[in-house]
């Protein structure tokens, strides 16, 4: 399958409705879906809703309840306000009738204004210096078109997600629709990102761990199929929850996404892992 | 509700419905009303229908319209989900049938977990050796608030308080679900000014906040000192991004807040 093919099942919404589409079930990943693309189907049906040449600038997702594979994912969206220059849109994720997933997205006429990032440059080894990792496809259903070059070392001791933050990700064949390459940032920007709240150094186990929210910021165009450095950073652990903020990076150090999430880290009652 | 003045005004919510509360106008002299108000009090409408015993732990919001201090403040609570640990709310704030801010709020039955933050005290004087600054009196004056700034004061502009400061609420708070409602006050303010590039001089025709989060780390008191702590992450396409902390004297992590802005230069 190429990688049209592979996003037409994920992003081919049956539009039941003006705002009200359906996403097929998903054949050959694991039970539960990954949050990733449940933000990523929950923000393109809110961009099919809302005005052209108005690029997404930012979402706020609830994890609510585990999503499932196997069913369908229905999005209804919501038209918060149409103004001159912003558009926004909430949209409910539901399976069955039950609420998976809820997202508010903001849309943005492109204006002028300043342009300053911190100065500080893209000091790691560039992608292609960087032996290729492979996400488990298992886990992540468009892992066969992602090109992963870790920076950082890989957690060997984690046989099933050894992946850490930083490392530069892209998409290996272009993207078709140019709508979709914020969708396909937050799919990417979700990987990894559970990992990436704890403790720095942690050998905690863990019984439940999941995400609880995800925030993107898009603060410049940025194309899914160009090197992106994604950099997280733990922020806090306490009462079973962690918290971890970073964004990505274009190869020419454009700073080109903000991201924040806050997880739930939920200890095994054995306590550290022996 | 330990609250005087303004700030109990600010908290007096008549519940119309279950899930239906209205705030009366709040006497300011702004023209618009100030953003961390509508979030402050769109909070405690959420946390008005969760059941006691899980505080808040995080909050997204949208502001979507001017609020106007002369009228009174509709907040419409839908109940996204009720699970064993955690319960999910959602709140349209709107005068009439005009919505100006929606929030999500989450909350979270006390949990034991890791316990972790980054090493590194807080590299500013204390409260004790700094001023309180009085804010300008078209803010209204945030009622009751002892603030002080721990960098210099921008004189020359507008609203010179710039982040970081110290502040705390003078009188004691003894509802204690109303101290992330005071802190998510707090949190919206000088955070446009702190969105901006660092040094820039460019003047705006328009300066105001497009969302706000707040993630509630730890248990704080908004009746002891907080240091607020707000910086610059870019500037691009007239948007601004900020990103930063609360804590408290002795260096704790209590809260995180990240807010985008819309700064449209002048002409």
């Amino acid at each position: 399958m190429d990688l049209n093919e592979a996003l037409k099942e994920l992003f081919s919404l049956e539009r039941r409705a003006a705002d009200r589409f359906t996403a097929d079930p998903v054949e050959g990943v694991m039970p539960r879906t990954f949050g990733g693309q449940v933000a990523a189907q929950s923000l393109w049906a809110a961009t099919l809703t809302a005005p052209r040449g108005r690029p997404a600038h930012s979402l706020h997702g609830h994890f609510v309840r585990a999503g499932r594979s196997s069913a369908p994912l229905d999005l209804d969206v919501r038209r918060v306000k149409d103004g001159r220059g912003f558009s926004t849109r909430h949209v409910t994720a539901s399976q069955d009738g039950t609420t998976v997933f809820e997202l508010t997205a903001s849309f943005h006429d492109p204006e002028e204004g300043e342009d300053w990032q911190p100065s500080d440059g893209v000091d790691v080894p560039s992608p292609e210096e960087i032996a290729p990792f492979q996400l488990p496809p298992f886990i992540i259903r468009l892992a066969p078109h992602i090109d992963v070059r870790p920076v950082a070392p890989l957690a060997e001791e984690e046989e099933d997600y050894p992946l850490r933050h930083p490392y530069w990700i892209r998409f290996s064949s272009p993207v078709p629709d140019p709508g979709l390459h914020a969708c396909l940032i937050t799919y990417l920007t979700d990987i990894g990102l559970v990992h990436a709240s704890r403790r720095p150094g942690t050998s905690f186990a863990y019984s439940g761990f999941a995400s609880l929210d995800l925030s993107v910021w898009f603060h410049r165009p940025a194309r899914a199929d160009a090197w992106l450095l994604h950099t997280m950073e733990p922020v806090s652990n306490h009462g079973a929850r962690g918290m971890t903020m970073g964004g990505m990076r274009a190869r020419d150090g454009a700073r080109v996404t903000s991201v924040a999430q806050e997880t739930l880290l939920r200890p095994d009652r054995g306590g550290p892992a022996s | 509700m330990g609250m005087s003045g303004v700030l109990a005004d600010i908290f007096a919510l008549e519940r119309q419905e279950e899930d239906r509360f209205t705030i009366r106008p709040v006497p300011s002299q702004m023209e618009r009303t100030f953003g961390g108000q509508i979030a402050a009090q769109s909070l405690r409408a959420a946390q008005l229908t969760v059941a006691p015993g899980r505080p808040v732990h995080s909050l997204h919001a949208s502001f979507l319209r001017t609020g106007q201090p002369t009228k009174p403040l509709d907040l419409a609570v839908r109940r996204v989900r009720d699970g064993r640990g955690f319960s999910t709310r959602h709140v349209t704030a709107s005068h009439g049938d005009r919505t100006i801010f929606e929030l999500t709020a989450s909350f979270h039955v006390p949990e034991d977990g890791e316990e972790w933050q980054p090493t590194g005290g807080l590299d500013v004087p204390g409260p004790e050796e700094l001023t309180s600054y009085e804010l300008p009196a078209w803010f209204g004056g945030v009622p009751n608030f002892d603030v002080r700034p721990a960098g210099p004061l921008l004189l020359d502009e507008l609203f010179p308080l710039r982040h970081p400061f110290w502040f705390r609420y003078r009188d004691p708070i003894e509802d204690a679900s109303l101290h992330p409602c005071v802190m998510a006050y707090i949190s919206d303010l000088a955070v446009v000014d702190s969105s901006r590039a660092p040094g820039s001089t460019v003047s705006y025709s328009t300066a105001v906040s497009l969302d706000h989060a707040v993630w509630f780390h730890r248990p704080a008191r908004a009746d002891e000192w907080l240091l607020y702590s707000m910086e610059s992450v870019t500037n691009h396409g007239s948007r601004g991004m900020a990103r930063g902390t609360m804590h408290t004297l002795d260096g704790t992590l209590v809260a995180s807040v990240a807010q985008e802005t819309l700064i449209r230069p002048a002409g």
